[in-house]
């Protein structure tokens, strides 16, 4: 079934768009991973199936409703986001910062009910972080406060959860924890998850469809057997390369040999 | 819970040292009064000078160092976690200005009307918030660009004011105290008109400490979280600037209480927005009726404006607080 879905979206900051009329559908309990080279658009056409960003054509459809005449707070309680730019005040605990995905769910009067709590103490362990919880974010490692982010999503108890971009700037293991840690969202909980990344071969290894992006325009969007060619990695990302078989994780394996010379006019 | 525990405490001994100063503030002066004179004369309402003093001077001087304190703290902390930048205050952004010049004018050009220097430090403000906002504005407010919006247009206003001084020099002698910013002035009339603005203001922003919280953790997550970021930023400043506003138009441009309060709070509550705002307001009262207090006496009976004394007072003891902060980093 297909929860989430852009039809026709023209988006653009200025005068030029940086997506032409995308259509994208996400399926109910499937993992898709947006790929593309940097400034392809891949991140702007995340922000308008989440409403951060309003397209100037077409539309981004919730459940099959409009996302944009929905309220805001019941989107919230179906879609959670963790986009690439987050503050951070200092004195913020882990419990604290996980608390506040709780605020689509909370009444007038802003106070955390036992319900509350116990959903927030969830996600926490999901993440691993019981040891830290009382920590401030501000001085954990870096892959321990993107699974605090994670965490605040998930108290949110959304259905779908979206990441920009959520492996950059980790080290590998981090990166890994990271990667894990959706898929067991995903294989545990049923949750349907679409983020942008930009490593190829993690998209490959933990999506179940891979959407291509160069130039604004979705120039593939199928499973990671096919996505993964010779070709297709150089219509995108302008490299050559080869492609093995990783077949404890039954899935292609890209490993870049050397790029081709670009028109330098 | 510890944290917990020592915000509140915090919280209450600001309040019990507000509560006391109400009283010091209004014993000392010019003629001492001790606390039983105070109390008799405020509940027996005999026509003594004691009485007038009281009643007529001290009280309203002391209720306005309240409000205005509690306004421009509160004023100062909301720009800051809005904006996410410790240094934007309503005297930097443009609105003390605006408020100053509509009040410069009707001083200097039309001293007939006089008593609507209030009315006018109020509707500067309130005009000045909304033109920095619709400059910065497109498709959505950038803080960056709201600051230097602001800055710009407190640059522009504070030409007019010079103007105004430079053209008009015989008149100026007359002005100076509200350039200074000063309670010396401060009577019922002041106090009975910014009463109900701030003390909405108060209550309304104290609403809106969680959502601010939220704000602040970026326009993102915010919107991700399903606040509604333009209505709750548009709010909080629009407050910021009613409060500003109220302040300017009873005491003059007293800026620096706006800048280095909320600092000082938070190195005493952090900066959780739910304990930050109640900690600014109780601060800025007690700070400024501190002030007050030291600017009638230490050289009675010539009066120093307050606004020297926050500057002389609290400009170093800020400077400590942040040395504090680095060491603990």
């Amino acid at each position: 079934m297909v929860i989430l879905e852009g039809k026709h979206l023209t988006l653009s900051y200025a005068e030029d768009p940086v997506i032409k009329d995308a259509s994208i559908s996400i399926k109910s309990g499937e993992i898709v991973s947006i790929i593309g080279p940097n400034g392809s658009g891949k991140s702007t056409l995340l922000k308008s199936l989440c409403r951060l960003m309003k397209p100037r054509k077409g539309q981004t459809l919730l459940f099959g409703k409009d996302i944009w005449r929905e309220p805001t707070k019941e989107v919230a309680k179906k879609v959670a986001i963790l986009p690439q730019v987050k503050h951070l005040r200092a004195d913020i605990t882990v419990r604290q910062l996980v608390g506040f995905g709780r605020y689509p769910h909370m009444r007038f009067s802003h106070s955390l009910e036992k319900k509350d709590e116990e959903i927030i103490e969830e996600a926490i362990c999901t993440v691993r972080l019981e040891a830290l919880r009382d920590r401030f974010v501000g001085h954990l490692s870096g892959g321990e406060q993107q699974r605090a982010w994670i965490a605040m999503a998930l108290a949110q108890v959304p259905e779908i959860l979206l990441l920009d971009e959520p492996t950059t700037f980790l080290d590998i293991s981090h990166q890994l924890e990271i990667m894990e840690t959706i898929r067991r969202l995903n294989r545990e909980r049923n949750m349907t998850i679409l983020m942008v990344l930009h490593d190829v071969n993690q998209a490959v290894r933990f999506s179940d469809r891979i959407c291509a992006i160069k130039d604004g325009e979705i120039v593939a969007f199928t499973n990671s057997d096919e996505m993964i060619t010779k070709e297709r990695i150089r219509e995108l990302f302008g490299i050559e390369g080869r492609i093995y078989r990783d077949h404890e994780n039954d899935c292609p394996f890209f490993i870049p040999t050397h790029s081709i010379e670009r028109n330098s006019c | 819970m510890k944290p917990l525990k020592k915000k509140l405490i915090v919280l209450l001994t600001l309040f019990i040292l507000c509560f006391t100063f109400f009283f010091v503030s209004i014993a000392k002066g010019a003629v001492e009064i001790g606390i039983k004179e105070i109390l008799s004369s405020l509940f027996r309402r005999e026509n003594t000078a004691t009485y007038r003093i009281i009643v007529q001077i001290r009280l309203p001087r002391t209720l306005a160092a309240i409000l205005v304190g509690a306004a421009l703290a509160l004023s100062g902390a909301i720009l800051q976690g809005v904006m996410r930048n410790p240094l934007a205050t309503p005297n930097i952004i443009g609105v003390s200005s605006g408020a100053g010049l509509a009040a410069l004018s009707i001083m200097i050009l039309f001293p007939a009307y006089f008593y609507l220097v209030p009315v006018g430090a109020f509707v500067g403000a309130l005009l000045t918030t909304f033109l920095i906002y619709s400059l910065a504005w497109k498709r959505g407010i950038i803080p960056s660009r709201l600051i230097l919006a602001g800055v710009a247009v407190n640059s522009i206003l504070g030409a007019g004011n010079n103007i105004l001084l430079t053209t008009y020099p015989q008149r100026v002698s007359g002005v100076i105290n509200f350039m200074v910013g000063g309670l010396s002035g401060a009577a019922w009339k002041d106090v009975r008109m910014i009463t109900p603005y701030i003390l909405i203001s108060l209550v309304v922003s104290l609403f809106f400490t969680q959502r601010m919280n939220i704000l602040m953790l970026g326009d993102e997550i915010a919107t991700g979280l399903g606040l509604k970021v333009e209505r709750v930023r548009r709010i909080l400043i629009v407050l910021s600037s009613f409060l500003a506003g109220s302040a300017v138009s009873a005491v003059g441009l007293l800026g620096f209480v706006g800048l280095i309060v909320p600092h000082m709070a938070r190195s005493f509550v952090g900066n959780d927005n739910r304990f930050l705002f109640p900690a600014s307001i109780l601060l800025g009262s007690l700070t400024l009726m501190v002030c007050d207090l030291i600017a009638r006496t230490i050289l009675a009976p010539i009066e120093i404006p307050v606004g020297v004394i926050m500057s002389i007072i609290g400009g170093p003891f800020f400077l400590l607080i942040l040395r504090n902060q680095y060491r603990g980093h």
